[in-house]
């Protein structure tokens, strides 16, 4: 890029001439091939997650893991690669190497030991064509948070080439199911958005459903059936306490946090009526939202705090509707085909994601926040429940074969790339938590 | 719906819940609180590689001292030293890059072994060069959009001619075009690429940026990311293959990317 | 769900289920604890797992004669421990009106019995809107006992929506046996 100025006087300076134009109104899509060599170490140090050596390769691995399962980048095999990645080339890379194995974009970097055990990783983008830097940043963790810093990378690459905010580094909550669908056990649990640091949350003891995160990401907000009694808890991440928030007689469920994490939306069930109440945590002040007659559940607050998008059938069937914050100017925005369920707004705020049920069969779809644009992003038996990627890019959602299994997977808001979201056993109800800081 | 009017009578049952509200909630202390948990990560500013790598000496000096094994002979490390004075131009990517690295412009990577432990020092050497490549599309897009106008007036173009050569350069860069699916705003967005070429067909410097359009203030970002993959195909596809006795009409040509009827 | 025997499915020995005395009394119990994956033992099956229709006898019992009073002599006299619903519905139909009906008579006979009403819902709903369709339909089973002069006091509900099937299946056969709303009885002491 920067020897753009220096060609533009050049044309300044030539014989003026008539340009040709040309319109180019289609291209290949298609994901960007690009190099992660194993990152580099001048010299390895031990720590307690390996040496600094072998971090290197695998922060590379996981950055390369992460670009691939967006969809939108190809990392290639390193087995192919023609050269070797010296410390010197981290920052002076081997470009026409890089050429001729097609890659477009190349990662490099270093992870170097801190005196205080931890580890920087030092994190470069480069566009090989152009031969220029796109980014580099450094990431100073902990040895073992080796790859939060891996994550972090990967989102640095993903933004700088893809103009959107990256998503790799975040987390999952969601509930890990097995046994039979009678006698169904069900344990909270959360996992890095790849997977890795997987881990239950609850015994199955209890029957939990429906967790969400906190903005602040140390809180999870779920329903329990813990004593028979069907209610909203909460849980702590870090000291796993589980706490009611509140003494209900009757069933509470459907919690979601609002945006600055002060409340807590969620539906109760009166004398067989649903609705929709706010609870501010911190004085346990409760507000009814809806008062219609009808089920009204599925609240989900827009980004900004303002609106809350939820699901009602007051008017015959499931359909999505929109209100203030404060209960007030509800309306009715689904009008398409079949009933449409789950509403998740969009972490950007363009799109609400939802469940559409029609034809004996859930899939997810997008709309825009007033209604229209509605589209189907996925087409199976039983697809239910998006959650969306902290960049408003990618819908995670459950996945229910005919009387089969209930797993996890994604798909991207173009309905590219659907994946599978390995998990240890069955999975359902996903959350994903925003970026971590 | 016919049981809706006694659902009404709810209402009533919603006093008792207020009421039962009141009765606070129970701390259930749970068990083994589980290791947490996301280990913080610090956003550095990282310097050309050479002074980075520099920071592991020093722990290797520190780990001997705490592990009494080992002795990996500090002073060993040196290897990588005489590769950071050459880089500047060894790269056989030289021809394919005709400009000057801009590289050369820094001061050469002082030593800083003095206090490379402190990774904080690592925040004071950013690369300055970086900031600075950034602003470039700005100045490029008012010296192109000058020239533009500039051209028609010379129609000395043979429209047949120009024709089958728009044909030909669409043909070859259209495959090389990779533009960015599912973004937000890519439908609404436009850029407009000015590219010379030498004689052998390939791209002379760096494309430029000569108009956009669909930017807007919140997209910043993906409107750079959306050009640069327009310049990104140019340089793909380079050379082209073009009629030599026409180089006159092809040693510079604007390409209008528009995705538009993309999928 | 609990395994702990809160609310005893029907023909289950009257003697275990008389260790259900309510919901209240469990409400403080040990909560979940995070490593061990239950290991279900059979006698401990869910409270809201089969209809009674595919369940064993209880060998306390010899034959049809059931023991007055106990959980078996509630199913026997009332026909099924549950009643069935439409798609997507909370209402009645004759059969349901019959069968719950005729459970009034027997909890007439037994004011000390306690009833929990579970409301189930098929898989072919969004879970959080099937746990209130679960609560419409136990709350539409309890009204109508309440009107036949069950008393109010003695009746609570309960909504699994589709998380507690009677039936594992993906077909109508299925999602017929799930729509449900089953009086679960707590013989206490």
């Amino acid at each position: 890029m920067r020897i753009i100025v220096p060609a533009a006087i050049a044309l300044l300076a030539a014989p003026a001439s008539a340009v040709i134009r040309v319109d180019i109104n289609s291209g290949i899509a298609q994901p960007l091939p690009i190099a992660v060599p194993g990152f580099v170490t001048a010299a390895p140090v031990a720590t307690e997650a390996g040496t600094t050596a072998e971090l290197g390769n695998k922060v590379a691995q996981v950055i390369a893991n992460d670009l691939k399962s967006s969809g939108l980048f190809r990392p290639l095999d390193p087995a192919a690669y023609t050269t070797s990645v010296s410390v010197a080339d981290v920052t002076a890379p081997q470009f026409a190497s890089w050429r001729t194995v097609a890659a477009q974009a190349l990662v490099t970097g270093t992870v170097s030991a801190n005196p205080d055990g931890g580890i920087t990783v030092g994190c470069y983008a480069y566009d090989v064509f152009s031969a220029a830097e796109l980014a580099r940043q450094g990431f100073v963790t902990t040895a073992a948070g080796w790859r939060r810093a891996a994550h972090k990378c990967a989102d640095l690459v993903y933004s700088r080439l893809t103009g959107e905010t990256g998503y790799f580094d975040s987390r999952i909550v969601y509930v890990s199911e097995t046994g039979p669908k009678t006698r169904r056990i069900k344990r909270l649990a959360v996992m890095d958005q790849d997977g890795a640091g997987h881990r239950f949350l609850t015994s199955g003891q209890n029957l939990v459903l429906t967790p969400r995160f906190a903005p602040g990401q140390q809180t999870i907000t779920y329903m329990s059936f813990e004593g028979n009694r069907p209610r909203v808890w909460l849980y702590t991440l870090g000291s796993g306490r589980q706490q009611a928030i509140g003494d209900f007689p009757n069933m509470s469920f459907a919690p979601r946090f609002s945006p600055d994490g002060a409340s807590l939306v969620f539906s109760m069930s009166v004398g067989g009526n649903t609705d929709i109440y706010r609870m501010e945590l911190a004085t346990r002040r409760l507000t009814r939202l809806t008062t219609e007659p009808g089920i009204d559940t599925a609240p989900s607050y827009a980004p900004d705090g303002s609106r809350i998008v939820f699901e009602s059938d007051r008017g015959g069937t499931q359909q999505l509707y929109v209100m203030n914050a404060d209960g007030g100017g509800q309306q009715r925005i689904s009008f398409g085909e079949g009933r449409h369920a789950t509403p998740v707004w969009s972490p950007r705020g363009d799109l609400i994601a939802f469940t559409r049920l029609g034809g004996g069969r859930f899939s997810i779809g997008v709309m825009k926040p007033d209604g229209s644009g509605e589209r189907l992003l996925t087409n199976a038996y039983q697809d239910e429940g998006p959650t969306w990627s902290p960049n408003g890019r990618v819908i995670m959602f459950f996945r229910s074969a005919r009387g089969g299994k209930v797993d996890l997977w994604s798909v991207d808001l173009s309905g590219q790339n659907e994946r599978a979201i390995p998990t240890p056993l069955e999975g359902s109800d996903p959350a994903w938590s925003p970026l971590l800081p | 719906m016919t049981e809706r009017q006694a659902l009404l009578g709810a209402g009533l049952a919603h006093l008792l819940l207020f009421a039962a509200l009141s009765i606070g909630w129970a701390w259930h202390h749970e068990t083994p609180p589980i290791a947490d948990e996301t280990t913080p990560v610090e956003f550095v500013e990282i310097a050309d590689a050479p002074r980075v790598t520099e920071a592991p000496k020093p722990s290797m000096q520190a780990a001997p001292q705490e592990t009494s094994a080992p002795e990996p002979k500090p002073p060993e490390p040196k290897p990588p030293e005489p590769k950071a004075e050459v880089p500047p131009e060894p790269s056989p990517d030289a021809k394919a890059e005709p400009k000057p690295r801009p590289k050369a412009e820094k001061p050469p990577p002082m030593a800083t072994e003095a206090k490379p432990l402190d990774t904080s020092f690592l925040s004071n050497l950013i690369d300055k060069a970086l900031p600075k490549a950034r602003t470039k599309p700005l100045d490029v897009s008012k010296l192109a959009t000058s020239i533009g106008p500039a051209t028609p007036r010379n129609a000395v173009i043979d429209p047949r001619a120009a024709a089958t050569l728009i044909q030909a350069i669409r043909a070859q860069v259209a495959p090389c075009w990779n533009p960015p699916i599912g973004g937000a705003d890519v439908r609404k967005m436009t850029v407009v690429i000015r590219a010379d070429f030498g004689r052998d067909g390939r791209v002379l410097g760096q494309p430029s940026v000569v108009s956009q359009t669909g930017k807007t203030a919140g997209n910043g970002d993906y409107a750079r990311a959306f050009a640069e993959t327009a310049q990104r195909a140019l340089l793909r596809c380079s050379p082209l293959k073009l009629p030599a006795d026409k180089y006159d009409l092809w040693k510079s040509v604007e390409i209008n990317f528009d995705p538009e009827s993309m999928t | 769900m609990s395994q702990r025997p809160v609310l005893k499915r029907s023909l289950l020995l009257p003697g275990i289920a008389m260790l259900a005395l309510g919901i209240s009394a469990c409400a403080t119990k040990k909560k979940d604890l995070p490593p061990p994956p239950p290991a279900t033992t059979a006698p401990v099956a869910p409270s809201s797992g089969s209809t009674s229709s595919n369940s064993v006898p209880p060998p306390a019992t010899v034959g049809n004669a059931n023991v007055p009073g106990s959980v078996a002599d509630f199913v026997a006299q009332s026909g099924a421990d549950h009643v069935l619903f439409g798609y997507d519905s909370y209402e009645l139909d004759d059969e349901a009106r019959a069968i719950l009906g005729k459970q009034a008579e027997w909890l007439a006979r037994y004011p000390n019995v306690r009833i929990t009403v579970e409301g189930h819902a098929d898989e072919r709903g969004t879970r959080e809107y099937n746990l209130a369709l679960g609560d419409r339909r136990a709350t539409a089973a309890k009204n109508f006992l309440a009107a036949q002069g069950v008393g109010p006091a003695r009746m609570s509900t309960i909504s699994y929506g589709k998380e507690r099937p009677a039936v594992d299946g993906s077909d109508e056969a299925a999602w017929a046996q799930n729509r449900r709303a089953v009086t679960v009885v707590a013989v206490a002491g």
